[in-house]
């Protein structure tokens, strides 16, 4: 729990910035506070902004980047880098719990959706390979590119935590229509972000 | 891609289990497909790779600066390893003249005082000064040799404590040396882990700030554990401090 004995004392701050995400996560994982600190400093504004993204509460959003930074402290040794980049990890956390508060004071049953608390991706997802490529305005360029319908398929889905059933209602569709335009949405930005022809074809 | 019907209905899955919207009742159905369906591998890797992507496109926002102050307070507070503060005391340990006779103790005591002030003015607001109180080691059978002090500093509840007279921490040789792991005793409860006593190489006291206020409990016990500390004690006790007066 407390570590590897003499490692801990090779952490040093003031090199943090050569610290890759995987020794800061390992360091945060062994209980180093310094380390702790250099990840929020690296990772604080993206999740706030996500937290902001989905509560659009600054109140709300500041509470719920707290209790995400915590349970990162608390859970670092789960961290498996194979599984995906702390980016990613980071940003689920933080939306997980956001889409959580989001739904309980709206009172929307969670039942029905498999959401746990900081779910990893299944398989490995693999942000940091397109990282270095993608910007801001390349990713809004793209999500500029889809169907209003898509956008905001995804949009009701990722940002505001409604469930399949839940699009299907709030947007007068079947279900299988909701599905359809998920996968056709992120087909097209995957297209669009990965540069690739990819010859997906609507069903 | 996949050209089967099968293939595209799982696609579908994939593109909700990407967006995290999966419902819980299709979640064994995809899996069982994806283990043996290497191209819908690739896809559902594709399609959590670009849902990564969606909060790249926010522009950032600049969170309070007081939402840091509250998480950095937390986790320096509740963390017993604080090795900012352990330097803190070795560069302290170094200063004590030999030469004018402190006893190891009195010595420890006084760097004690001297570093969880130095600690408490570089916190957010610097205490203004009280009494510490002090505190025996208390010897126990198993390592009858052992004394030593803790200095608790009423501004900022944080302690130091100092022993020496331990014994070697024993183990098997060529594994991982066992460490003297710090307790604080609530009274009736389960001890809490609060430190792992650490020494200069130089020295032969060891030491431990501990960041929990030490008043809360009863009393604190150090035990021999396996290398990395334990969640509970496993090992031999070597000394106790009694905080009720």
């Amino acid at each position: 729990m407390l570590g590897r004995g003499g490692s801990l004392d090779s952490f040093d701050p003031e090199s943090s910035r050569l610290h890759a995400d995987p020794a800061l996560a390992d360091q945060v994982g062994m209980g180093s506070p310094e380390a702790f600190e250099v990840l929020y400093d690296r990772y604080s504004r993206l999740a706030f902004t996500v937290a902001m993204r989905v509560l659009s509460d600054e109140a709300a959003a500041e509470d719920t980047v707290q209790e995400s930074f915590l349970a990162i402290w608390r859970r670092a040794m789960t961290y498996q880098p194979q599984r995906g980049s702390m980016r990613t990890w980071i940003c689920s956390i933080v939306r997980h719990r956001a889409i959580d508060r989001l739904r309980s004071e709206s009172g929307r049953s969670r039942y029905e959706l498999s959401l746990e608390e900081s779910r990893e991706p299944s398989l490995s997802d693999t942000w940091n390979e397109v990282a270095a490529e993608l910007s801001r305005e390349r990713i809004r360029a793209a999500l500029g590119t889809l169907p209003v319908e898509q956008r905001q398929t995804l949009e009701l889905a990722y940002w505001c935590g409604f469930s399949q059933r839940e699009i299907s209602e709030a947007m007068h569709v079947p279900l299988g229509t909701v599905k359809g335009r998920a996968r056709l949405a992120l087909s097209r930005l995957r297209e669009s972000l990965e540069g690739r022809e990819e010859s997906w074809q609507a069903q | 891609m996949a050209g089967t019907v099968n293939c595209a209905e799982f696609e579908e899955l994939m593109a909700l289990a990407a967006l995290d919207v999966l419902p819980a009742g299709d979640g064994a159905a995809l899996e069982e497909h994806l283990s043996h369906c290497a191209a819908c591998r690739r896809t559902a890797r594709a399609f959590q790779r670009t849902a990564a992507a969606l909060p790249e496109s926010l522009d950032l926002l600049q969170p309070p600066a007081a939402l840091r102050r509250k998480l950095l307070t937390a986790v320096y507070a509740g963390h017993p390893e604080m090795r900012k503060r352990r330097s803190v005391i070795w560069k302290l340990w170094r200063r004590v003249p030999q030469a004018r006779g402190f006893t190891l103790v009195a010595a420890g005591a006084a760097a004690a005082a001297a570093a969880l002030a130095v600690w408490g003015a570089s916190r957010p607001n610097p205490p203004a000064t009280a009494q510490a109180q002090t505190f025996a080691v208390n010897p126990t059978t198993a390592d009858p040799g052992a004394t030593g002090e803790l200095v608790y500093d009423p501004s900022t509840r944080a302690s130091v404590l100092t022993v020496s007279g331990l014994p070697p921490t024993g183990g098997t040789p060529g594994a991982s040396p066992r460490v003297f792991e710090v307790w604080l005793i609530p009274a009736g409860g389960r001890p809490v882990p609060a430190a792992l006593l650490s020494r200069a190489p130089e020295q032969t006291a060891w030491t431990a700030v501990l960041a929990s206020d030490a008043l809360r409990y009863r009393s604190i016990a150090a035990t021999i554990e396996p290398a990395g500390g334990t969640l509970a004690p496993t090992g031999l006790e070597v000394f106790s401090v009694s905080l009720t007066r």
